[in-house]
């Protein structure tokens, strides 16, 4: 379980706080979705969980544990995280990128035991991309980059996961069975934290949504509680109505056209 | 790939092995192969054994093992600040190793221990002058790995500068004692100067092997290496370090070498390797055959004259990494 208690997380550089007392939690066996505008401090607390973060005020713990108290493989056995970017400077192959994920287990001379041989397999079959193993990481889609890093996080084989905007540039087939595999992952019992901005696609997957806005919760709930077109269309700044989707039933956010003007479309903020 | 592992090491054995007999045998005066292996064991011709014992064997040690720590350190540090520019020298540890023997030098040390302490001295504290600067540059407790590089860089060029007044004032003797060094050369090659440096790169080279997983996992990424449980900022200085050390360690014993750290990685990288363990030791052993080859080059080409060993490595390094760009790009 992933819990998050009066967390602040704030940047030397920064006048206000990134996260500003945010409290939630994503329980094992479910899809717990951390939705927001851009900027709005979904990474930032997800930095905090890896302690890559100043964290002034709050506690980020994993099963109960504050993660600073944790040792640098006591929380990479705890919390296995897919992050939004990752620059690999030098390709790699396939099986051996997955086998990264196994660091956190290895002995003393850090050689693959046979049990991290076959939590490896098990990863690249899990995330559907067991025929890419011999490929290198350079000659991949971005549709299987993503399941090859979502493989590698599912070697770590932690009881909990986080993906930072894990669909980010896929098209639909793709984006679909990522969240059908991030679904499939919470039901097999791992706590999935899932950091993303695809409001519709979340509303269809995810068991809770965490809406944040400027570094506080803005609304929490089942996707029918938070999809109100009134509290959206406050924390997105845009006119939205919000419809149920005629064929699957799901709440679907729709936003509406201004009419044309010729100023800023940014306007100050109304409150 | 994997099935090739096996021939492929005796290979570059091979190739460091051939290369190495052939530099012994070669010179001024050409030793035939069975009077250096009779000279080896301490047999026949008197001349023949001095000139292989004394003089050939502990140039062709050293040489090879300026270039295996060369080799090993560029593999380690292009990999931890995941820059395939990366190289031993970029860091600072040149500019503050030559800041160290010119000083030396300029004041009139003729020893060679004195300079190659000197020049081991000054690549440390330039080393940990850039981890300093990258420090008040990262404007907290963490260490960017970016910022680290710019520093290096900085503090590199600052060394240059303070070379340029140290040679301002030394005697022309010096500054040609000072150049030669600044080009690199294993003319004054001794067994106890191999020894010493053989016994650093057991110990350093031998770390940067055990952390080659660490470094691995490094070259995801921060954000991601931290998931993984590597603490990012200590394992990246940790690397930054031991490979700092062998660089400068190389420097004492044999001047600027260039190129070769940043060249050769990538050659082990062409031949399929990305792992980082068998990669730095796959990039130690064909610098080794690389600086070895370059430098029987250096004294038989324009023989009687010698030529810096430096400037050869770079003739020959400019052109390949020409060539990798291309492949590259």
């Amino acid at each position: 379980m992933i819990a998050v208690a009066d967390l602040v997380v704030s940047y030397p550089a920064a006048s206000g706080n990134a996260v500003d007392g945010v409290t939630f939690v994503a329980e094992r066996g479910r899809l717990t979705a951390l939705a927001g505008p851009n900027g709005s401090g979904k990474s930032s607390i997800v930095k905090a969980l890896l302690r890559r973060a100043d964290t002034p005020r709050g506690i980020a713990s994993l099963d109960g544990r504050d993660v600073r108290t944790l040792s640098h493989v006591e929380l990479a056995r705890s919390l296995a995280v897919v992050p939004q970017r990752e620059e690999t400077a030098f390709p790699v192959q396939v099986r051996d990128y997955v086998a990264l994920g196994r660091y956190p287990h290895l002995g003393l001379w850090r050689s693959p035991s046979g049990e991290d041989e076959l939590a490896v397999d098990e990863a690249l079959q899990h995330a559907g991309v067991a025929d890419l193993a011999l490929r290198d990481t350079d000659a991949l889609s971005g549709g299987e980059w993503q399941r090859v890093r979502i493989a590698r996080a599912l070697a770590q084989k932690a009881p909990a996961i986080v993906l930072d905007e894990p669909t980010t540039f896929l098209d639909v087939a793709h984006e679909m069975a990522i969240f059908e595999l991030l679904y499939s992952l919470s039901r097999s019992g791992l706590a999935v934290l899932l950091v993303s901005h695809q409001l519709n696609l979340v509303a269809r997957f995810a068991d809770t949504i965490i809406l944040l806005d400027h570094g506080k919760v803005a609304i929490r709930g089942t996707p029918s509680e938070v999809m109100r077109a009134d509290r959206l269309e406050a924390i997105y700044d845009w006119p939205v109505v919000v419809s149920r989707d005629p064929a699957v039933g799901a709440p679907s956010l729709v936003p509406l056209r201004r009419p044309f003007q010729i100023s800023d479309p940014k306007q100050p903020h109304q409150k | 790939m994997r099935r090739f592992r096996a021939w492929y090491w005796l290979a570059l054995g091979a190739a460091l092995l051939a290369i190495s007999v052939i530099a012994v045998a070669s010179g001024a005066v050409n030793v035939p192969l069975g009077a250096v292996i009779d000279a080896l064991r301490g047999h026949g011709d008197p001349t023949a054994i001095a000139i292989v014992r004394d003089l050939r064997l502990p140039r062709v040690v050293l040489g090879a093992l300026v270039g295996a720590g060369l080799g090993a350190s560029g593999a380690a540090l292009q990999g931890a600040l995941r820059n395939p520019l990366a190289e031993p020298y970029l860091l600072g540890v040149s500019g503050g190793a030559a800041v160290g023997a010119v000083i030396a030098f300029a004041f009139g040390a003729t020893s060679d221990a004195v300079i190659t302490l000197a020049a081991f001295v000054g690549g440390i504290a330039a080393v940990f002058i850039a981890l300093a600067v990258a420090r008040v540059g990262g404007r907290s407790t963490r260490t960017d790995m970016r910022t680290l590089l710019i520093a290096g860089v900085i503090v590199g060029s600052f060394a240059n500068a303070a070379i340029m007044v140290a040679l301002a004032n030394a005697s022309p003797n010096n500054i040609r004692g000072a150049l030669w060094w600044m080009m690199g050369s294993a003319v004054d090659a001794t067994w106890s100067r191999a020894g010493w440096l053989a016994l650093s790169l057991l110990v350093a080279g031998g770390a940067l092997v055990y952390f080659a997983r660490e470094i691995d996992v490094l070259s995801l990424g921060e954000d991601a290496a931290a998931s993984l449980g590597v603490g990012v900022e200590r394992a990246g200085r940790r690397a930054f370090l031991i490979s700092a050390l062998i660089a400068a360690a190389t420097v004492a014993a044999a001047g600027l070498i260039g190129f070769v750290g940043l060249v050769v990685p990538h050659i082990a990288r062409a031949m399929g390797l990305r792992a980082h363990r068998p990669l730095i030791l796959a990039s130690a052993l064909v610098a080794a055959t690389l600086v070895v080859a370059a430098d029987l080059a250096a004294r038989t080409v324009d023989a009687p004259t010698e030529l810096p060993l430096g400037a050869i490595t770079a003739l020959l390094g400019v052109p390949f990494f020409l060539i990798q760009l291309r492949r590259i790009a």
